[in-house]
């Protein structure tokens, strides 16, 4: 390759000599540095096969570095350009609605039905609109059956034929104008055909396909397979392995097209024409909102104040919107920012390292720069040769962060949750961002040897006048204090992120998760609910299993249902107050252990609790504004069945979704229309026996359905995964941080002591003893690395204490941890140096002088 | 080819100036052979070092071919002193990670010399010095007089005007010290103009002229004392103090 550009240059030096003198000599400047370069970069490798060892941490140390950069610039490029691929991206936009009346202020990420319709044909200003309607009560697990294959599928949209138009989902086989037409036809992902069809042509063949949208009960239909799209890319908000077509919906659904007051999601995109401006489209619908208003207020016999539609612009939606109904839960800026934080503090720490050493080593180099300086070197010349070498270095650990890469990437992805793949590195932007990576730490590495070293005086450096000393240049110094500062304060928030952690683990969560089996019931769910009470018992009778109860949700599980309640008996939505729902059966309070403050928990024996009986926490009792004692006996209408019960019982506060925030206000009610996960208390000796006997009774009762089981243990364990992610990326980082940071400092006194050797050796000779010298060494060294500690520790306090702002159970860092953090930074380099520092200690000083 | 005027040289501190040179006049002229010689610390290298342009006087004006060095920029400098020095050092000052052939090659590189007229040359000295065999070899692994062959070659592949040498005998054994004066004197012959450092009265006798540094003063007057190798030389130098 270094021949090729020679060459090239040469080429560009016979050329005309007419294209500017400026051009010319930086071109003749450009060939003569290649010639050069061939010359140094022998030089740079040999000499670096000299200092084998330094030259391993050092290129290590930047690999680590830039590996993790390129990671976190990959993650970041993801989270930053969601949606930005589709064509003409600005002009499409999801409508998004908010509606107020009496019961509060609901804005949606999804809105109605008929909206698209009424865009379509009469809003000029809009190019193409279209809805995406999830398959609604097994949304996240439609079950797919092809011959021997069946699998829950979670990515399944019904979807309108333009969606085509507005969104970028290439056909691979079959037509976008016509794929969608006719009912019961289905779209599907290529890796989705692969699945089904194991390398036959999907086209034309047929899926079974179990839905359940608000006709009572599952549908199972088969569906033709029209088409076949590119896999959803990772950065889509909109991510779709089955595409169905709306014509199947509304054969379902008939008022699809006209029911303005029916709330299940319909995620309405439109794309506008070209220079209309959103604020422009919104002022039209104005008309229209009002319209469904009106038709709404009459419908729902209550008033609506106000009802607004607003543009969100597609490519905002990962990072700029976190409505109630998002389909993906939202990006978290925090995440990158905390992510990029650690990635810039690992490269920091390499840099320096690199920095540190290449400075280091480069003083063996006076001898060559006097050299080179008599041989008609000018200063210019030397400073091209030092970054030059420093460029190859750089390129190194570039190739070597490459090889490094697929596992960090693998890992990281595990760890966040994400789906990244290599494909991004393509993209100019982060081409253009490694590129510049790679020009600044080459630069910022070769800057300082070659400006220092290029000015050192021929004569003084022949002579043998100037010891290149290293005794510690005051820039070094400066690196060595900021690799350590960003050690000890990595190290304290890592711990100070475990203790917490261990912390809220370690708290009552005021209800019992040991030893629950969970089966949520995801297909056929009309039939558990109306039979839930003998499927119930006849999982009972398995040996093992001691008690058995359902509900709509299970700990672990957000999610974001409530009852709207009135007091008194009749509904006005006026003044009601908003308590989140379980909806559960007679059994789920003693199941779950859940202690009762007042009143007494749901009973068969007192006969119509069903209809009668609801239970609030003590949080839900403070939220209707009574007192646990005060609220027993009080009666209430909720919104969602019309139905007037009484608070028969307050329990204790419960926490099911962890303790990172205080207890959510609950209320409980028995309510068949909710339910849909089952949980099973095992006898912890029979458990393989219990699973055996679970299965059998599945079968017996969903049969055809999977059987597919999760322990509550290990599910609720994910309500911390955000914190435990950061723990562990803290980990890695704090460790691959100390671990550079080690070996850097070993890396510069092993070199320093072998220039410092003839000094030792004559200080023996006068009589120091190995303690007088090993302190001698390390003296420095210990003063920086407490410098970095009380630089480091008051960020870490300020860091961690920011972070824990958003816990409602939090640790106070006290002295301890950061005592702790800091001792093990020290001593950590404390192990670097004095290994150092005995073994030349103990030298024989004669062997060093005599090698002069 | 050379005038000194006045060079004196000094390392200023705060308290006191420690004087190197003092007021030097010389003239050397083109393919002369001078010595310098004098005990150590008497200034000798430095004024080599002064006269090759990696150092400069304090003092005083240094003219080169005509060419005022002392009002000169470091670039101009570096490119009069790459175009026309050649340097040989007693501790040869090869450079350790390059080979023979990269170390003949190096000063060509920074005199930008085009690449096939460049491999002409090096195979020239090469030849020139029957070091062909060793082209490939690292400095480390000559010995003593065999670098100091290739760093006399590698100061004579630019072709020089000049050569500078400091001590270029001193680490080396009688015989080889003897063959790197013949060769000397074989270029100064072909008309490359030499000045010398040394405390070999032996080396000094190779030479035309010789002058005497002692605590950075000059003292011509022992001059006339050196054997004068041919009358020419001597006439030369003659016409030449009588100049100065």
């Amino acid at each position: 390759m270094m021949n090729r550009k020679t060459a090239d240059h040469a080429n560009d030096r016979t050329g005309p000599r007419s294209l500017g003198s400026r051009l010319a000599s930086l071109g003749r400047r450009g060939y003569w540095q290649m010639l050069m370069l061939k010359n140094t970069l022998g030089i740079t490798l040999r000499s670096l096969m000299k200092n084998k060892g330094i030259f391993l941490i050092k290129v290590f140390g930047l690999a680590a570095g830039i590996a993790c950069s390129m990671v976190v610039i990959l993650y970041v490029v993801n989270e930053l350009t969601y949606d930005t691929y589709h064509p003409d991206h600005e002009r499409i936009f999801r409508i998004a609605c908010r509606r107020v009346h009496d019961g509060g202020d609901f804005p949606n990420a999804s809105t109605q039905g008929p909206l698209a319709a009424v865009i379509r044909e009469e809003l000029s200003q809009a190019e193409n609109v279209a809805r995406m309607i999830p398959p609604l009560e097994n949304a996240k697990h439609v079950l797919v059956v092809q011959g021997e294959r069946r699998f829950f599928e979670k990515r399944v949209w019904f979807a309108d034929p333009d969606i085509f138009n507005i969104l970028s989902i290439p056909f691979v086989e079959g037509n976008a104008g016509a794929a969608l037409a006719r009912p019961k036809t289905v779209v599907i992902s290529e890796s989705t055909a692969r699945k089904y069809f194991a390398g036959l042509p999907p086209l034309g063949r047929r899926l079974t396909i179990e839905l359940d949208y608000d006709t009572g009960a599952a549908v199972i239909e088969d569906f033709e397979v029209t088409g076949v799209v590119r896999d959803a890319p990772a950065n889509t908000h909109l991510k779709y392995d089955m595409l169905l077509s709306m014509a199947t919906l509304l054969a379902y659904v008939p008022t699809l097209n006209q029911d303005w007051g029916e709330y299940h999601p319909k995620y309405t995109y439109v794309k506008l024409r070209r220079h209309v401006a959103p604020s422009a489209f919104t002022e039209q619908l104005r008309p229209y909102s009002e319209r469904i208003r009106q038709a709404f207020a009459r419908r729902a016999g209550s008033a609506m104040y106000k009802l607004d539609f607003s543009l969100q612009p597609l490519a905002s939606l990962h990072m700029g919107s976190n409505l109630p109904d998002e389909i993906e839960p939202p990006g978290n800026i925090l995440y990158v920012y905390i992510y990029s934080f650690a990635a810039l503090l690992i490269l920091l720490i390499g840099a320096s390292n690199f920095v540190n050493l290449s400075a280091t080593l480069s003083t063996t180099r006076s001898r060559e720069v006097g050299i080179r300086k008599t041989l008609g070197g000018s200063r210019g010349d030397l400073v091209w040769q030092f970054l030059g070498e420093s460029l190859v270095i750089t390129l190194f650990a570039f190739l070597a962060a490459f090889a490094f890469l697929s596992l960090l990437l693998r890992f990281f992805n595990r760890m966040a949750g994400t789906a990244i793949d290599f494909q991004a590195l393509g993209q100019p932007l982060v081409l253009a961002m490694l590129l510049a990576l790679f020009l600044l730490l080459g630069i910022s590495a070769g800057l300082y040897p070659a400006l220092v070293l290029s000015r050192f005086q021929p004569v003084s450096v022949l002579k043998n006048q100037v010891f290149p000393g290293m005794h510690g240049h005051a820039a070094q110094r400066l690196l060595i204090l900021g690799q350590f500062a960003i050690a000890i304060f990595l190290v304290v928030c890592t711990l100070v992120v475990f203790r917490q952690l261990t912390f809220i683990k370690g708290k009552a969560l005021g209800f019992d998760r040991e030893q629950k089996l969970i089966l949520e019931i995801k297909s056929n769910q009309g039939y558990f609910r109306r039979n839930y009470e003998a499927i119930k018992s006849d999982f009972l009778k398995a040996p093992g299993i001691s008690a058995a109860t359902v509900s709509s949700t299970v700990p672990g599980e957000t999610f974001s249902g409530g009852y709207s309640l009135q007091k008194g008996s009749s509904f006005s939505i006026l003044n009601s107050k908003r308590l989140k729902i379980i909806t559960v059966d007679h059994d789920f309070i003693p199941t779950y252990g859940i202690r009762m403050t007042a009143g007494r928990a749901f009973q068969r024996a007192s006969g119509n609790d069903e209809q009668s009986a609801y239970i609030v926490n003590e949080a839900g009792a403070r939220e209707l504004g009574l007192t646990p004692e005060r609220a027993l006996g009080t009666q209430w209408t909720a919104h969602y069945h019309r139905k007037t019960k009484t608070i028969v019982g307050v329990t204790a506060d419960f926490h099911f979704l962890g303790m990172k925030n205080e207890a959510e206000p609950l209320i409980l009610d028995i309510e068949k229309s909710l339910l849909r996960v089952m949980t099973l208390s095992l006898d912890a000796r029979r458990v393989s026996q219990a699973l055996a006997a679970v299965k059998e009774t599945w079968r017996r009762h969903f049969p055809g359905v999977p059987f597919e089981y999760s322990f509550l243990d290990e599910a609720f364990g994910r309500v911390y995964q955000y914190e435990e992610r950061m723990g562990r990326l803290l980990g890695l980082v704090s460790g691959l941080g100390i671990a550079i940071a080690f070996l850097g400092l070993y890396g510069m006194i092993a070199f320093t002591m072998r220039m410092r050797r003839k000094e030792i050796g004559i200080r023996r000779v006068l009589g120091a003893t190995s303690a007088a010298i090993a302190l001698l060494l390390t003296r420095q060294f210990v003063t920086l690395v407490f410098l970095a500690g009380f630089l480091a520790v008051p960020m870490a306090w300020m860091a961690t204490t920011l972070w824990l702002q958003g816990f409602a159970y939090r640790i106070q860092p006290g002295f301890p941890v950061f005592a702790f953090a800091f001792l093990a930074t020290f001593a950590i380099a404390m192990a670097a140096v004095l290994l150092q520092a005995l073994r030349s200690a103990r030298d024989n000083p004669v062997d060093a002088l005599r090698s002069e | 080819m050379i005038r000194l005027m006045g060079i004196t040289k000094y390392y200023a501190n705060a308290f006191i100036k420690t004087f190197v040179l003092r007021n030097i006049d010389l003239s050397v002229k083109e393919g002369e052979f001078l010595t310098i010689m004098g005990p150590s610390g008497a200034g000798k290298s430095t004024l080599l070092y002064i006269l090759g342009m990696l150092d400069e006087a304090s003092e005083g004006e240094y003219f080169f071919c005509g060419q005022a060095v002392h009002g000169l920029s470091e670039k101009k400098r570096t490119q009069l002193h790459q175009q026309n020095i050649g340097f040989v050092f007693q501790s040869y000052h090869l450079i350790d990670e390059l080979t023979v052939c990269e170390n003949l090659e190096t000063p060509l590189l920074y005199k930008k010399v085009k690449p096939d007229e460049r491999k002409s040359l090096v195979a020239d000295a090469l030849d020139r010095f029957r070091i062909v065999a060793k082209k490939d070899l690292f400095p480390s692994q000559l010995s003593g007089g065999q670098q100091q062959l290739v760093a006399v070659a590698r100061a004579l592949i630019i072709q020089p005007k000049l050569i500078l040498a400091d001590e270029p005998t001193g680490n080396l054994n009688s015989q080889q010290g003897e063959e790197i004066m013949e060769l000397f004197r074989k270029l100064n012959a072909e008309g490359t103009t030499i000045i010398q450092v040394t405390h070999s009265e032996k080396n000094a006798a190779y030479s035309d002229r010789v002058i005497h540094l002692l605590d950075g003063w000059m003292n011509n007057k022992e001059e006339a004392a050196i054997p004068v190798k041919n009358p020419e030389a001597g006439k030369r130098k003659k016409n030449h103090s009588e100049g100065t």
